[in-house]
């Protein structure tokens, strides 16, 4: 089984993966908007990702931080990413 | 090493005391700064570059003190029995820096110190942090013995039980942990917080503990917001305007609770006591009460609680969860399932509800013949997005529905069979829905 960050266009239907799991069973999750969005943060088990929405490139997830010790990785999931509710901060 | 004297000098003051009662000064000993970097002809007269003796109560003041890195060296008074010792500091200019020192007993059979968290940290201003230490015999076992603790820098104050509390100015130093001549040194940075603008908000376990933290996401370095020393916080979530944040906290691992506190993680304030709250909370959109759910004996009930305390239960007899507050504040969807004893070997029935603000009776908007998860609010209140799953659970499409249940659609029908949607996710401009897909 592998995840993926998907979006789908409420007008017409139109779906577009931009992130998927690195190895099986790899969950990812807590997705979260920008404010102005242009961009999805999202978790995985090593750390919180982020990935631009607009523009006709192919999306690039960037690694913003580590969250979750080394050994607790590989697993599929870590505690930070069950533990957290990832959250943009409102206010631009 | 060598040092590089910048263009400040600072003054070390403190005590020197007996490490097995440090109430007690020790008298006459030599507290000195050695000179670090000498001409070749000027080695053998070289004068240290601050020197005291103690007084009676063990007090001393070295004055002129470069800044940088520097060694404050202790002898003992003559045939007193004490080891001395010698500590390296960073010092930094132009400030005076408190430093008590312990000796120890020459026969005190130390070997050295160990202190949890050893890695460099940086805290905000007011943060706090618990460091234990550990003083190790000359075997390597725990000698039983506390040592005493100190900072340097201005970067705050430790108590005797290594509680730092981080100052209310940008500073870098050291937490010092010492028994007579063990010394372990941790630096510490205390730095502002930085602008919420562009960050995000998360629990981080990197120290053991579930811990609030935020990180922003162009700089990537997380900062913790929130700390408490063998407390598990978890789930924290921004207010509409993000003047707070609403969060799940735990002493026991078993029982959560709900708290809130001021963005910048002050005003830390209990919303509920002992009410045993499930993960998924939701603020009203006018930010003052929250949404949540609550185990009632058997069933998982809805809630509402405001942040001034008042706590009032809106459903009952099932489990209800997965709240969502409508964005005019005047409805919550949820999801309901009969109280399951996973007796009969079926999941039980999943159906989207909505309630009023104030309780009172339950629409159904799904059929029984589906299940349905995750109901989600569009921005402009028009539709809810929700999770549309076969019987088995296998299988689930993101969908749309009107606020009365009518009009779903799906969102996807020509996805790959076996897949499933889950988490939706608006976008704030209402076009696009984010989703996870397995």
């Amino acid at each position: 089984m592998s995840y993926s960050i998907a979006m789908v266009s409420v007008g017409t239907g139109e779906l577009e993966v931009l992130a998927s799991s690195d190895y099986e069973y790899e969950a990812l999750g807590q997705v979260t908007w920008s404010p102005d969005a242009s961009r999805l943060a999202y978790m995985a088990p090593r750390g919180i990702y982020v990935v631009g929405v607009a523009g006709s490139t192919t999306p690039t997830p960037t690694l913003v931080c580590e969250t979750a010790p080394e050994s607790s990785v590989g697993t599929g999931f870590s505690i930070a990413f069950m533990f957290s509710r990832l959250n943009w901060y409102p206010g631009l | 090493m060598v040092s590089r004297p910048g263009n400040g000098v600072s003054t070390v003051t403190g005590s020197v005391v007996d490490a097995a009662d440090v109430s007690q000064g020790i008298a006459d000993a030599y507290v000195y700064v050695p000179i670090r970097a000498v001409p070749r002809t000027r080695q053998a007269s070289a004068a240290p570059v601050a020197e005291a003796h103690t007084s009676a109560d063990g007090t001393y003041t070295l004055t002129g003190v470069p800044e940088g890195t520097q060694s404050i060296v202790v002898e003992p008074p003559a045939g007193s029995g004490y080891a001395g010792m010698q500590i390296d500091l960073g010092i930094p200019g132009g400030t005076t820096v408190s430093l008590r020192i312990t000796l120890a007993r020459l026969n005190a059979d130390i070997k050295g110190i160990t202190v949890v968290p050893s890695e460099e940290l940086t805290l905000t201003y007011g943060g706090v942090q618990q460091y234990t230490a550990v003083v190790l015999d000359s075997s390597g076992a725990d000698s039983g013995l506390a040592p005493v603790w100190a900072t340097t820098g201005g970067i705050g104050t430790i108590s005797a039980s290594g509680l730092f509390t981080a100052g209310n100015s940008t500073a870098s130093g050291q937490v010092v942990a010492m028994l007579g001549t063990a010394v372990a040194v941790v630096p510490v940075h205390v730095r502002p917080l930085p602008s919420l603008a562009g960050t995000l908000l998360y629990t981080d376990t990197n120290s053991g503990q579930s811990d609030i933290c935020i990180v922003p996401v162009d700089q990537g370095t997380p900062v913790p917001l929130l700390v408490t020393p063998g407390v598990h916080e978890t789930f924290p979530l921004w207010s509409p305007d993000g003047s707070r944040a609403a969060f799940l906290r735990t002493t026991d691992l078993a029982t959560d609770d709900l708290w809130v506190m001021d963005a910048d993680g002050s005003a830390i304030t209990s919303i509920t006591n002992s009410l045993d709250v499930v993960k998924n909370q939701c603020w009203a959109p006018d930010g003052l009460s929250l949404v949540l759910s609550v185990h009632q004996g058997e069933a998982m009930v809805l809630a509402r609680a405001r942040i001034d305390g008042q706590v009032d239960v809106l459903t009952s007899g099932h489990e209800d969860l997965d709240p969502d507050w409508s964005p005019d504040g005047q409805l919550i969807a949820f999801v309901r399932s009969p109280i399951w004893d996973g007796t009969t070997g079926q999941l039980p029935s999943s159906r989207a509800c909505l309630v009023s603000r104030d309780g009172g009776a339950v629409s159904v908007l799904s059929p029984d013949s589906e299940r349905a998860y995750e109901p989600r609010w569009s921005p402009d209140g028009a539709s809810i997005a929700f999770v549309r799953a076969s019987s088995d659970g296998t299988v689930g499409h993101l969908c749309l529905m009107a606020p009365d249940g009518s009009a779903v659609t799906d969102l996807m029908p020509d996805s790959p069979p076996l897949t499933t949607a889950g988490e939706p996710r608006w976008s704030p401009d209402g076009k696009v829905i984010a989703f996870v897909l397995q």
